[in-house]
């Protein structure tokens, strides 16, 4: 060391204080939102192919929509403005993919509307919603019509009405998306029908002149988006692995090991759809690693027994709406063991996990 | 590739190349040497020199106080030239500052030391040699060493799993004193004849490990762990998990289920002290981060400031923002360039401002990663939600006192939430409201 040359010494520099860790993992909840959205644009293209320039169309009214609600809903309760995150655009994506083709527009901003407003606002935003804003919205959207008619017009549409009536009697509600192949199949069938497209082309997203919804059709394109979303670590491969094992499972033992049959199953309807987006929801498919286990596998075997009974129009989605109603309790009891510890973690049974940040009882407060 | 699962760890981008294949390199202690009163957990050490006294290297400066607390001892040769109250790492602890001579005349070594020790003594010497884990923990090595009445240990554990992102310390130890680390094992051996002795190191350190097989052939019970490289490895309670199988009881030490752990260094230091009778005076630690121009492994004697070793290394090549007593996920900020090297200094961290940059916290988005990639299993957020709320008792059966503060679920978090900060808050608060009761 030269002894002319100055000492160098920490007080010479401007250092900050704080608490570790002083790294972090480079990624936000923003970009993970991105890597959802880019996953989307698969099925969005595959939607774009066989439906035309409606699945595009929509799909954009769907996200300006759920992105303008979130706003104007923001501003009206005077909450901090959070559109910035783009949630609200994966929620309108994932509206838009769900419609049936030949929906009307104005029934695309309704559902935005109801699955931004209801289902993730009023309960208090991100991270708050118990149910999946998207799913809750296509549930009653595809409800509707059956609603209607069982109820107002007291007749059931499905179960009375030949496959053709329930198409064209379905108006204004159009119901065109439920004539999938999965009408086919579903309905207490055992085997695979006359007349259903090949497997291949199921696979491919060739559905026939029969309809489904927009995002839903290429199973393909859904797989590609799947991988994409696990090789990001975005999505725990678990959770669609089990839920589409599951459902696979309970087909194969129904139809008596027909694989076919099975493999009809895997690529119809809102399957690979949920498997990819809906099951591996962050903020409704439950928050602990067992609670996420039990949310994949319950929602398969809802989706199974509701394919196979014919109970609904919508198996998948109302399976995924009891899931996300049950599961917090289930995250409850399932609280994984801690390090050293022979029990789990008790909480008395009314605490709310999913309860906002910083609510104080000012009453408490003296 | 890693996917989204139930990891327990993280995996820091790792800065460990820089001084990976660096020698150890000695350095000339500086004139003025600062001895804290505080280099170890537990209670601090009261000074038993005044001013004028002259020491030597090996001098009894502190005398440690209780049962759980350890000696100071003098790194150098010299004169006391002050004693103070002066603020460093963990809080305000008087200090012994020391004017080096430059002569280093050594104090005799003890002289029960030597190849037969009798399996009493050996706590003795180690008390007397004034070790402490050198892993950062600092708990004094003395008491660990001490069998427990009821319990048999049959596992000896050393901790070689280097997880921070920048420390090589411990490397370097293992590859250049291997044979001084397995005898260190085998003094510890002989007292407490265990079945089975383990040495935990990363798949990056893998020179290490070859070393210590080549340094412990024959010697049947020692098994070379190659652990897979990733934070917090080198945690005792994972390290003992990782190597055996079985888990610390909540609230209990690693002796509850037959296991000593220490650092391998801690290893090398006991074989100085037991067959050679010379007191911990020194060690090694890294000297390492981005605006470090020349990175090193250095042999430093106990007590030197940190100012000190900067030129040392070259000076900076960029202007440091934060500088850590540790590494990036444990370390503690310093702001004082008197500070010293202390028994638990395994490295320091220099980072730019570009490094520590800061993103904006917004809501949690429930990904479940902080779930995930908790070593001991915890729920950060809910005891985090739980804190903000000001909801203490719901924080506490959540297991906020679990918490081994490894800093993962804030590492981790895409919406940057402060959740081991809430955590550590929780864990105050607690303590606070069972000393009121």
């Amino acid at each position: 060391m030269t002894t002319d040359k100055k000492k160098t010494t920490l007080a010479d520099y401007d250092l900050v204080l704080d608490n570790s860790p002083h790294v972090f993992e480079k990624w936000s909840s923003q970009w993970i939102m991105l890597q959802v959205i880019i996953a989307m644009l698969f099925p969005l293209a595959a939607g774009t192919y066989f439906f035309g320039f409606q699945t595009l169309y929509l799909t954009v009214l769907a996200v300006v929509t759920c992105v303008i609600s979130e706003y104007l809903y923001e501003k009206i309760v005077r909450k901090r403005v959070t559109i910035t995150d783009l949630s609200a655009v994966v929620t309108g994506m994932l509206v838009g993919l769900s419609m049936p083709n030949g929906v009307q527009w104005f029934s695309v901003v309704l559902v935005s509307l109801f699955a931004i407003i209801v289902v993730k606002m009023i309960p208090g935003g991100i991270g708050k919603n118990r149910f999946n804003p998207a799913v809750g919205g296509r549930v009653v959207y595809l409800m509707a019509p059956w609603i209607v008619n069982t109820f107002v017009q007291g007749e059931d549409l499905i179960t009375t009405a030949s496959h053709a009536e329930a198409i064209t009697g379905a108006t204004p509600w159009d119901l065109v998306s439920e004539a999938t192949p999965l009408y086919y199949i579903a309905s207490g069938a055992q085997e695979v029908p006359e007349g259903a497209q090949t497997l291949f082309n199921m696979f491919l997203g060739d559905q026939g002149a029969w309809g489904g919804s927009l995002g839903e059709t290429s199973a393909l394109a859904l797989l590609v988006a799947m991988a994409f979303l696990i090789f990001r670590r975005i999505i725990n491969p678990k959770q669609p692995a089990l839920f589409i094992g599951t459902v696979a499972a309970i087909m194969l033992v129904y139809s008596g090991f027909d694989f076919e049959f099975m493999m009809y199953h895997l690529f119809s309807g809102a399957l690979m759809l949920a498997a990819t987006f809906m099951v591996t929801d962050y903020a409704s498919g439950g928050l602990t690693p067992h609670g996420r286990t039990i949310f994949a596998i319950g929602a398969g075997i809802l989706t199974a027994v509701f394919r196979i009974g014919w109970f609904a129009p919508e198996g998948v989605g109302i399976s995924i709406l009891i899931m996300n109603a049950i599961i917090p309790f289930v995250d409850k009891i399932a609280m994984p063991k801690i390090y050293g510890h022979k029990k789990r973690p008790k909480v008395h049974a009314d605490y709310d996990l999913t309860e906002p940040l910083a609510k104080r009882d000012v009453l408490t407060e003296s | 590739m890693r996917f989204k699962t139930v990891q327990k760890a993280v995996f820091p981008k790792h800065n460990k190349s820089r001084t990976h294949n660096k020698a150890i390199e000695r350095v000339d202690a500086p004139s003025i040497m600062v001895y804290p009163m505080s280099m170890h957990l537990g209670a601090p050490a009261k000074p038993v020199v005044a001013v004028g006294d002259k020491v030597k290297v090996g001098t009894l400066i502190g005398e440690g106080q209780g049962f759980i607390s350890a000696h100071i001892l003098s790194s150098v040769s010299g004169e006391v030239v002050s004693i103070e109250e002066r603020d460093v790492l963990s809080g305000v602890y008087t200090c012994v500052i020391v004017k080096n001579d430059g002569e280093y005349i050594e104090e005799p070594p003890f002289p029960e030391a030597g190849d037969n020790v009798a399996p009493d003594m050996v706590p003795e010497l180690i008390k007397r040699a004034g070790i402490t884990g050198m892993g950062g923990a600092t708990f004094p090595t003395n008491v660990k060493m001490i069998p427990p009445k009821d319990k048999k240990i049959d596992t000896i554990i050393l901790n070689g799993a280097e997880c921070e992102p920048y420390s090589t310390s411990d490397l370097r130890t293992m590859i250049e004193y291997a044979d001084e680390i397995i005898e260190g094992v085998r003094v510890i051996d002989e007292g407490f004849n265990v079945d089975k002795i383990y040495i935990g190191i990363e798949d990056n350190a893998k020179e290490a490990g070859e070393a210590l097989k080549k340094a412990a052939e024959g010697y049947d019970k020692v098994e070379v762990k190659v652990l897979e490289a990733k934070y917090p490895q080198g945690s005792e309670k994972q390290l003992i998990e990782n190597c055996t199988g079985r888990q610390v009881p909540s609230g209990g030490l690693p002796s509850d289920i037959g296991c000593i752990v220490s650092n391998v260094g801690t290893f090398q230091m006991i074989y100085r002290a037991v067959r050679l009778g010379k007191p911990m005076v020194e060690r090694v630690t890294t000297i390492s981060g981005t605006p470090i121009a020349d990175p090193k492994n250095l042999l430093v004697r106990l007590g030197t400031p940190i100012d000190d070793l900067i030129d040392v290394c070259g000076g900076f090549q960029e202007v440091p923002r934060k500088v850590l007593h540790g590494g990036p996920m444990m370390g503690k900020t310093i702001k004082d360039g008197a500070i010293p090297i202390s028994k638990g200094t395994t490295h320091i961290t220099f980072m730019t401002a570009e490094e520590v940059d800061e993103e904006e916290r917004i809501d949690c988005i429930r990904c479940s990663e902080c779930l995930n990639v908790c070593p001991v299993s915890l729920q950060p957020i809910l005891i985090s939600n739980a804190y903000e709320r000001g909801d203490i008792e719901k924080a506490e059966e959540l297991g906020a006192m679990d918490c081994i503060e490894c800093g993962n679920c804030s590492f981790i978090c895409p919406s940057k939430i402060p959740l081991l900060d809430n955590i550590r808050k929780s864990k105050a608060a607690i303590k606070q409201n069972a000393k009121a009761v």
